[in-house]
């Protein structure tokens, strides 16, 4: 009686933690068994996918992501919004190596061949020649609750050098490579007005959204090949002239893997997690600032969101010829990179290895649509990118440290937004590819993280570290859109700040994430009027008031000066902003400018006069567009602008001397 | 030997004509200061009032570079456009000049004679000019020569064609220096064309330009290491420039004078190491002329 009690005690307690363990729904569950053709350049695979329907509809119908058929064709959309970029052009239109992918067998767990009524769709322009997405109608629709298994065949031709994925030369990068089930959204969730399947075309800007799920990869590849992919790798089995290496990751969104034999492996261990480098040789060296920048990022997120919930992470540091992959974050793998000639003062490689490490928070534990609103991943991580590397390797050099140039990297994104053609192009809002042209990239990422940091400025650190724990913590491993994350703003600013900032925080993101204005904010101008004595007759006719004679010492002690300053707001964004305004006598004043007019002034009278005005002057506004308008001064020091003409003027000497070399 | 002796020479050569080495110095600043005051103008313009410029000071400050850049690009690049144009007056200034430079050091022991200066500096300007134009155009052949070979040797620079960007880094460093020998060997002819135009008041420049190529040839080691002990000088100036520079934060009136100061000495002896190098080639050219002459 008692063994059975402990047996029943010991089986419930696994199955609560079974249940415990799963972090995620894993709706999408991928069983697969993939062969590597490395002479014909083609994946021969079978998958055996579960699927569950948590939604509280009926589902009649998968939907598949093809992405491989982005690259099979000139008529995809993929190649018509991109064009061929000449560096794809001789292998495409010469060599023929378009790529493809195509389900051969397709069966429910009855056996029912669902291959005979499959179709390509196209959801979102109708290109009929785009074969990115597959539409497979069930035998048998899916209950709530229920899950569905789908048995299939499939076969691909890996692209060469193309974005994000393929080959070159010997070195496989695995990206967007099997048929990838869509994610069906029910009606409530994110944007979703009824029950849908989200699932987009391939298209030349923007990247991906899809489920969590538990994924069990065997890859088979010739024998001399080292392999790195998401997960925990269980085994390497030797068939002789191939190997097949077995992977297993719980509560992912997606499966990438790389392949290549001239892989050295270093590995390194952080708190229970395995971090493991895939390089080529003569990128050993690079080694050590990689497993740093990963532990730095790793102590920051367990200090500040959540430690690091998977057992693996693998680096992968593509060859030069295999730059197509450089940059990018998968499910417990990141590509990184750098190269021998950039001097290491230039932290390309820190930069890179901490802003793909921090999509395993943007963009994997939070699954927000990368594609439609890509500013909840990218935004998201360059502003931590800008708080890591700030913090790890100085605050005005983390980027670059070299020959006397600093430069950090809160200031390199605030920069390289402000230096866009067109700052006001586009909003926050537009999904990846509706940004015109050279857009994405600065609104997307430069653009958030700075207005994040202005939310920093305003609210303090203190309340922005909460307002990203309570939306981490409420919408890790799900997938929340934008109204969740102004939600969570909303409830914490108000917790912490009361009415301070208004009702809510609506004004904060109708302007910087709907509206494209630009903020700046000036000093215009600083007044100190003496008051002179009143003279002259004024009650009394006969009562008539003269100047009197006074030292001239006493008499600048008392003068009495009436001061303006006034502060102008140039931009149409407005948030609360400090004034410092400094008295000649030392004394400093700081006032708080919180409406929405276009100019405020400040009166003050005394014995002393202002000095100087600087608006914002501890920069919390990190969105003002020109910090050098913010300060005013009667006194102006001319140190500054001395040592900027002596400089200017010796680097044209210098230049001319040179340039007379040639005579 | 020859070369360490012609060195030699070319320093008390300009310590002998101090005079024309200032002149060349006051004339570099005159040129540069004129070229950098509408860059003044903004500054007080744009800066003069903020407390921008101020703050910025210690070190190298990206947030205010960048906003500068900015919001005031265009007056910038009109600013910089317009020191182009000065900048190519100064090369045309210096080809004038170096007729006079080139006949002061020919009388090795005289003093500086201001109207011999001036008056060599105009007789040999239009040839010089051509020599000039000439020898720029071997210059950028023989750039454009090395950069095909690096380009095509690396299939074109293409990462997608190379296996590693050591093979860029090592093909670098082995045509980086062959180039390099191959242009200062170019550099070591242009001045022995430009003296031997000087010595032999020739007009029609060919002779003296493939007379030049035969001269530097017969007697290379010595011509090239005077060229080279040059070279080392100027970098040893520039090292001590940078590193004195870096050793101290200008953020105050006196740093910011001290660092002008250390900028316009750099400048100064950047000029004398040119003015050494014509004086110890000038004095090579003449001893291999007078032994062909004795011989």
């Amino acid at each position: 009686m008692h063994f059975r009690l402990i047996c029943i005690f010991i089986l419930l307690s696994f199955s609560s933690f079974a249940q415990e363990a799963a972090l995620s729904p894993r709706v999408a569950n991928y069983d697969m068994q993939v062969s590597l053709d490395t002479m014909q350049k083609k994946v021969t695979a079978h998958t055996t996918l579960r699927w569950k329907n948590i939604s509280t509809d009926t589902v009649g119908e998968l939907q598949f992501h093809l992405y491989y058929n982005a690259f099979r064709n000139t008529e995809s959309t993929f190649f018509k919004e991109r064009g061929l970029p000449d560096f794809f052009s001789k292998t495409l239109k010469e060599d023929c190596e378009w790529a493809w992918m195509e389900i051969q067998k397709m069966t429910d767990e009855d056996g029912n061949d669902l291959v005979p009524n499959m179709e390509y769709i196209q959801p979102d322009d109708d290109n009929a020649e785009d074969r990115t997405v597959l539409r497979v109608p069930l035998s048998k629709a899916v209950l709530p609750g229920e899950t569905i298994t789908i048995d299939y065949d499939w076969q691909s031709r890996v692209p060469r050098t193309m974005i994000r994925t393929g080959y070159n030369r010997d070195y496989y990068f695995m990206a967007q490579w099997f048929p990838k089930v869509g994610v069906y959204e029910p009606a409530g969730m994110r944007f979703a007005k009824k029950g849908q399947w989200n699932c987009h075309q391939y298209h030349s800007s923007g990247e991906y959204y899809s489920d969590f799920g538990v994924y069990n990869v065997d890859i088979t590849v010739p024998s001399d090949f080292i392999v790195g992919a998401s997960g925990v790798l269980q085994n390497v089995k030797d068939n002789g002239s191939t190997k097949t290496w077995s992977f297993y990751v719980e509560d992912v969104i997606d499966y990438t893997w790389s392949a290549s034999p001239h892989f050295v492996e270093q590995k390194e261990e952080w708190k229970g997690v395995s971090i493991r480098l895939l390089c080529y040789p003569d990128h050993e060296v690079f080694a050590k600032r990689y497993f740093d920048a990963i532990k730095n990022s790793l102590e920051f997120f367990e200090e500040h969101l959540w430690k690091y919930p998977y057992p693996t992470l693998t680096i992968i540091d593509p060859p030069f010829h295999g730059l197509f992959s450089v940059g990018m974050e998968y499910p417990t793998l990141i590509t990184t990179g750098t190269a021998l000639f950039i001097p290491d003062g230039v932290r390309t490689a820190e930069t890179l290895t901490v802003h793909e490490f921090i999509h395993q928070y943007f963009m994997q534990m939070v699954a927000t649509h990368e594609q439609e609103e890509p500013w909840l991943d990218e935004g998201f991580t360059t502003y931590y990118e800008g708080r890591i590397m700030d913090q790890y390797y100085g605050e005005h050099s983390s980027t670059i440290d070299w020959m006397g140039m600093k430069v950090g990297n809160a200031e390199y994104n605030r920069i390289e937004f402000f230096g866009m053609d067109n700052p006001e192009i586009a909003p926050n809002t537009l999904k990846s590819r509706e940004f015109p042209r050279g857009a994405y990239g600065p609104i997307s990422y430069n653009k958030t993280a700075i207005w994040m940091r202005t939310l920093e400025g305003m609210l303090g650190i203190e309340t922005m570290d909460e307002i990203m724990k309570t939306y981490f913590d409420r919408w890790k491993f799900n997938h929340p859109c934008r109204n969740d994350f102004i939600d969570v703003v909303n409830e914490v600013v108000r917790q912490k700040h009361g009415n301070e900032y208004g009702e809510d925080m609506n004004w904060f993101f109708d302007q910087v994430l709907y509206g494209t204005d630009l903020c700046d904010y000036t000093v215009s101008d600083i007044s100190n009027i003496e008051v002179k004595e009143k003279l002259g007759v004024f009650e009394q006719v006969n009562e008539c008031i003269k100047a009197t004679e006074t030292e001239s010492e006493e008499e600048d002690e008392n003068v009495i000066y009436e001061s303006t300053v006034e502060v102008e707001r140039l931009g149409n964004l407005a948030f609360p902003v400090d004034v410092r305004i400094e008295f000649e006598d030392g004394k400093v004043v700081l006032e708080q400018w919180k409406d929405r007019k276009r100019s405020k002034s400040y009166f003050y009278k005394g014995t002393t006069k202002v000095v100087c005005a600087e608006v914002d002057p501890d920069r919390k506004i990190y969105i003002d567009k020109n910090f050098l308008n913010n300060s005013l001064t009667k006194e102006p020091s001319k140190v500054g602008t001395r040592k900027y003409f002596t400089q200017f003027m010796f680097w044209l000497q210098n230049t001319m001397l040179s340039l007379s070399a040639m005579v | 030997m020859k070369a360490l002796k012609a060195y030699g020479i070319g320093w008390r050569e300009v310590f002998r004509k101090g005079k024309m080495w200032l002149l060349l110095y006051v004339l570099s600043f005159l040129f540069a200061l004129l070229a950098a005051l509408p860059f003044s103008g903004f500054l007080k313009e744009t800066l003069g009032d903020s407390l921008a410029a101020t703050q910025s000071l210690p070190g190298f400050n990206y947030t205010f570079v960048g906003d500068l850049l900015n919001t005031y690009g265009e007056s910038i690049s009109l600013i910089l456009n317009q020191s182009i144009g000065v900048m190519i007056l100064f090369v045309l200034l210096s080809i004038f000049l170096m007729g006079g430079i080139l006949v002061i050091l020919q009388f090795r022991n005289e003093a500086f004679d201001f109207s011999r200066f001036w008056m060599a500096s105009g007789r040999y300007f239009w040839r010089l000019l051509r020599l000039t134009i000439y020898f720029t155009i071997f210059q950028l052949l023989l750039l454009s020569i090395f950069a095909y070979i690096y380009s095509k040797l690396l299939n074109g620079l293409s990462p997608f064609e190379t296996e590693s960007e050591a093979d860029w880094i090592r093909l670098f460093y082995i045509l980086a220096p062959i180039y390099t020998f191959l242009a200062m060997t170019l550099s070591v002819v242009q001045d022995y064309a430009k003296i031997h135009i000087v010595h032999q008041d020739e007009r029609i420049i060919t002779k003296p330009f493939w007379e030049s190529f035969i001269i530097v040839f017969k007697n290379f080691i010595p011509f090239f290491l005077l060229y080279l002990l040059n070279t080392i000088t100027f970098l040893i100036f520039f090292g001590l420039y940078y590193v004195l520079g870096h050793s101290f934060q200008a953020h105050s009136m006196p740093t910011v004078a001290l660092l002008f100061l250390l900028g316009q000495a750099y400048i100064f002896f950047r000029i004398g190491v040119k003015i050494v190098n014509l004086a110890g080639a000038t004095y090579l050219y003449q001893e291999i002329r007078s032994t062909d002459i004795t011989n």
